[in-house]
C-alpha cells in the first residue's frame, strides 16, 4: 500500500462498542409505532399551526411505556439507555417536532435531579417527570446570557433559612407547563462560574414568578417556549440541587445529554422530510427503473439517504459509547457529543432544505408537511449550545489531543 | 441623463418609498397601511412599470425595483414580479389590461410529468387586486389568460409571503384563452428573472439584518461580529447573494438563446442561496432569530414560498444540461 493510500487512522484498532436497536429496543419501537400512527401523526398538521401543545401525544408515549426511558429502574423507569432513547426520540421527531420537544425536555428536566439531587427530591420529582404525572423545566438561558451562559444574571441571595431568587429567563421550553423547574441562577455574581447554583423549584408554591406570553416561534410551535421572571422571589434553602457553587459542574453534565435529543431530533428531522418525498415520488411514478428522466432525482435521493444514514450510525455510536464510559464510571465524552449534536443537527436542516428543492411547486404547502420539518429542524441548530460552542467544543479537543478522532475513538 | 443615470435615480425613490413604508418584519400590512402603499406605488409609476413599452432596459428597471423592494418586503416584492411578469405578456398580446399576475401551475401527475393548467394549483399573490390571471403551465412552454373571476379559491395555506395575501387558485370552468407559444416563453423567462431578482433581495435583506444584529448583540463581552466564526457565517452570506448579483447581470445582459439559459444560471443560483442565507441569518441570531418578532424567522418562510413559485430546480438542472449535451436520449 502506498503511503497516499495508507489510511491515517485505522478504526479497528479502536474499541467499538456495538448499538443494538434489536433485541429490547424492537419492543420499544413496537409499542412506539401505533402511537405514531394513530395519535403524534394524525395531530402534527394542526399542533404546529394551532401552536396545540401536544399534551395527548406526550400521554400517549406514556402510555405506552414510553414516557420515562432514561429513568433509572430504582425510580420506576425502565433505564433503556441512550440507544433506545436516541431511537425513539427520533422517530417521534420525524412525526412531529413539537411532540418530541416536549417529551424530551421532561426527560431533560430529570437528569440533573438525578444527578445531583438528593433523596427526597428524586422520589418525589424524577417517577412524575418519567411516568408523565408532571411536566418539568430547565431554566438556563437569559436574554442576555445565550451561548455566554456563565455571564447569568438571575441572582439568588441567601437570607436566613432561603434565597430570595431575582431575574428573568428566556426561551424556556414547557415553562408555562412545568410543575417542577431545574433552575439555575448564580448565588454570587462576582464569582463567575464558581456562583452558579441549581434549584429545583415546586411552581405550585412559588410566590413572586411570572411566566410570559408563549413566544410565536417558527418551528415546533406546539412546544411552548416562554420567559419566566422571578421577582424577589423566595424558596427554601434546601430546593437547592446538588451543592452550592456547583450549578456549573451539573449544568455541563445536563446539556451534554440534552445534545444527544438534540443529534436525534436533527437524525428524525432529515427521515420525516425524505419519507415525506419519497412518498410523494413514489406516487408520481419517480422512482421505478424504467423512469430514465428521473434518474437525477433518485441519485438525489439516494446521496440524501446515505447522508441519513450515517449521521444516524454516528448518533448510535455515540449514544452507545456515552452509555459505555457511564457504566464503566467515566465522565461523558464531551467532544463526542459535540460532534454528534453538530453533525446530526446540521443534516436536519440540509435534508430537510434539500427535499423541498425535490418538491417544486408544492414544497411550501403546510399541508404536504415538509417546510415544517425544516422549521423545526433549524432550532436545533441553536438550542442546548448553538452549533458554534459545538465547534468551540472540538477545536478545543483538537487542540489537546491533535491526532485524535473522537468520534470513533471510544476510549475513555 | 443616460439611462443607468435614470434607473440610479428612481431606485433612489424607490428605496425611499420602500424604506419608509415597509418596515422590515412586519409581515402583512393593515388595510390602511397597504392603501398608503399602494397610493403611494402607483404615484411612482412603481405598480404600471411593467407595462412600459419606451423604457430602455426596462427588465433590467423591473429587476432592480424589484430586489430594492424585497430587501425590505418579500411578498410585496414578489407580488411585483408577478405582475410585471403579466403585464409584458399582456402588452405582447395588445392587451390593454395591466392588472394581472402571473404563477406557474404547480402538481404532477401519477406518471411524473407535469399535469396540464386545467387540472393544476396555481399560487398568487393578489394583495394588488389583479382582476386577472397568466397562469403558465409548469414548464413554461405555454400559457393562458383568463379572469379572476374565472378561477376556483382553494383552501391551501402555505410558508412564507402572507403579505403578498397568497392564494391558491384552479381554473374552475372553461374561460381562459390561450397564449401565443412565445409569448408564454416569454412570460415564464421574465417571471423566472423577476423571481431571481426577488430571491436576490430577500437573500440581502437577511444578509443586512444579521450583519447589523452582529454588531449590536453582545456576548462574552465583545459584539458578536467581532468572533471569527461568526464573520465567516456571515462572509459566505454575503459571497452567495452576490455569486447570485453576479449571475443576475449576466442573465440581465445576456441576448437571444442565451439569455434563457443565464436566467435559469441564476435561479437556480439564488432558490438555493436565499434559503441557505435565511438558514443562516436565523443562526447569527441564536435564539431571537427563531421568533417571530424578529424579521429573519419569516424570511426564511418567504425563502420557502419564492422558490417554490420559481421553476422547480430539477427542470431548470434539465434545462442547463440540455443546452450543452442536447436532449436526454
Amino acid at each position: 500500500m502506498s503511503e497516499i493510500e495508507s489510511p491515517a487512522y485505522d478504526v479497528s484498532v479502536h474499541e467499538s462498542p456495538a448499538y443494538d436497536v434489536s433485541g429490547p429496543a424492537t419492543a420499544y419501537l413496537s409499542a412506539l409505532q401505533p402511537v405514531l400512527d394513530e395519535v403524534i401523526v394524525p395531530a402534527a398538521e394542526d399542533v404546529d399551526r394551532d401552536h396545540l401543545f401536544p399534551r395527548q401525544g406526550v400521554q400517549a408515549l406514556v402510555d405506552a411505556g414510553l414516557g420515562g426511558l432514561l429513568i433509572p429502574r430504582e425510580f420506576g423507569g425502565p433505564d433503556a439507555g441512550l440507544v433506545v432513547y436516541a431511537e425513539v426520540l427520533a422517530r417521534i421527531a420525524a412525526a412531529c417536532g413539537s411532540t418530541s420537544t416536549v417529551y424530551m425536555t421532561n426527560l431533560h428536566c430529570a437528569h440533573p435531579i438525578v444527578l445531583g439531587g438528593r433523596v427526597d427530591q428524586q422520589r418525589r420529582w424524577v417517577p412524575a417527570l418519567g411516568s408523565g404525572q408532571a411536566f418539568g423545566a430547565t431554566a438556563l438561558t437569559e436574554s442576555e446570557a445565550g451561548s455566554d451562559v456563565a455571564s447569568m444574571r438571575t441572582y439568588a441571595r441567601r437570607d436566613g433559612d432561603s434565597y430570595v431568587i431575582n431575574g428573568s429567563k428566556m426561551f424556556i421550553s414547557n415553562g408555562d407547563v412545568a410543575d417542577v423547574l431545574v433552575l439555575f441562577a448564580t448565588v454570587d455574581p462576582a464569582l463567575g462560574r464558581d456562583g452558579i447554583t441549581a434549584f429545583l423549584l415546586d411552581t405550585a408554591h412559588l410566590s413572586g414568578f411570572g411566566v410570559g406570553r408563549p413566544m410565536d416561534k417558527l418551528g415546533q410551535r406546539g412546544a411552548s417556549t416562554v420567559p419566566l421572571s422571578f421577582d424577589h422571589c423566595r424558596v427554601p434553602a434546601d430546593a437547592v440541587l446538588g451543592e452550592v457553587g456547583r450549578g456549573w459542574a451539573l449544568l455541563l453534565q445536563a446539556v451534554l445529554r440534552s445534545r444527544i435529543s438534540a443529534a436525534a431530533q436533527g437524525v428524525g428531522f432529515a427521515t420525516g422530510a425524505f419519507e415525506t418525498v419519497v412518498a410523494y415520488c413514489a406516487k408520481h411514478g419517480l422512482l421505478t427503473a424504467r423512469n430514465r428522466a428521473a434518474q437525477d432525482l433518485q441519485f438525489d435521493l439516494a446521496a440524501l439517504r446515505a447522508e441519513i444514514s450515517a449521521a444516524r450510525a454516528l448518533l448510535l455510536h455515540a449514544c452507545a459509547a456515552t452509555d459505555a464510559v457511564a457504566a464503566a464510571g467515566g465522565a461523558d465524552p464531551t467532544a463526542l457529543l459535540a460532534e454528534v449534536k453538530l453533525h446530526c443537527t446540521r443534516v436536519g436542516v440540509q435534508v430537510a432544505a434539500r427535499c423541498l428543492e425535490l418538491l417544486g411547486g408544492e414544497a411550501d404547502r403546510l399541508d404536504v408537511g415538509l417546510e415544517r420539518r425544516l422549521r423545526d429542524a433549524k432550532i436545533t441548530e441553536i438550542y442546548d449550545g448553538t452549533n458554534q460552542v459545538q465547534s468551540m467544543l472540538i477545536a478545543r479537543d483538537l487542540r489537546f489531543s491533535p491526532t485524535a478522532m473522537s468520534a470513533l475513538d471510544t476510549r475513555p | 441623463m443616460s439611462a443607468d443615470a435614470d434607473l440610479e435615480e428612481y431606485l433612489g425613490v424607490v428605496r425611499r418609498l420602500a424604506e419608509e413604508q415597509l418596515p422590515v418584519g412586519e409581515r402583512v400590512l393593515s388595510p390602511d397601511r397597504l392603501g398608503t402603499l399602494r397610493r403611494l406605488l402607483d404615484q411612482a409609476g412603481v405598480l404600471e412599470l411593467g407595462a412600459e413599452t419606451e423604457l430602455d432596459g426596462a427588465v433590467r428597471w423591473l429587476s432592480s425595483v424589484i430586489t430594492t423592494i424585497a430587501r425590505r418586503s418579500p411578498a410585496i416584492a414578489f407580488a411585483l414580479a408577478s405582475r410585471y411578469a403579466a403585464q409584458r405578456a399582456l402588452v405582447a398580446i395588445d392587451t390593454d389590461a395591466t392588472s394581472a399576475v402571473a404563477g406557474r401551475a404547480a402538481g404532477l401527475d401519477d406518471a411524473g410529468r407535469f399535469r396540464p393548467i386545467e387540472d393544476s394549483d396555481v399560487a398568487l399573490p393578489v394583495v394588488l387586486d389583479p382582476a386577472s390571471v397568466v397562469i403558465l403551465d409548469g414548464q413554461g412552454r405555454s400559457g393562458v389568460i383568463v379572469a379572476r373571476s374565472f378561477l376556483r379559491d382553494k383552501e391551501v395555506a402555505r410558508s412564507g409571503l402572507d403579505g403578498a395575501h397568497l392564494r391558491t387558485f384552479q381554473l374552475s370552468r372553461d374561460g381562459a384563452a390561450a397564449l401565443p407559444a412565445p409569448v408564454a416563453v416569454a412570460a415564464s423567462r421574465d417571471l423566472e428573472l423577476l423571481l431571481t431578482a426577488a430571491m436576490l433581495g430577500t437573500a440581502e435583506g437577511a444578509l443586512q439584518v444579521s450583519e447589523d444584529y452582529a454588531r449590536e448583540r453582545r456576548q462574552f463581552d465583545a459584539p458578536i461580529g467581532s468572533f471569527a466564526g461568526l464573520r465567516a457565517i456571515l462572509a459566505e452570506m454575503r459571497h452567495r447573494a452576490g455569486a447570485v448579483r453576479g449571475l443576475l447581470e449576466s442573465a440581465l445582459t445576456a441576448e437571444g438563446v442565451q439569455s434563457e439559459v443565464r436566467v435559469l444560471e441564476a435561479s437556480a443560483a439564488a432558490g438555493r442561496a436565499v434559503v441557505q442565507v435565511a438558514i443562516d441569518a436565523i443562526q447569527v441570531h441564536g435564539g431571537y432569530g427563531y421568533i417571530e418578532e424578529y424579521p429573519v424567522a419569516g424570511l426564511l418562510r418567504d425563502a420557502v414560498s419564492l422558490r417554490a413559485a420559481a421553476l422547480p430546480r430539477r427542470l431548470v438542472m434539465a434545462r442547463l444540461a440540455d443546452d450543452r449535451l442536447g436532449a436526454l436520449a
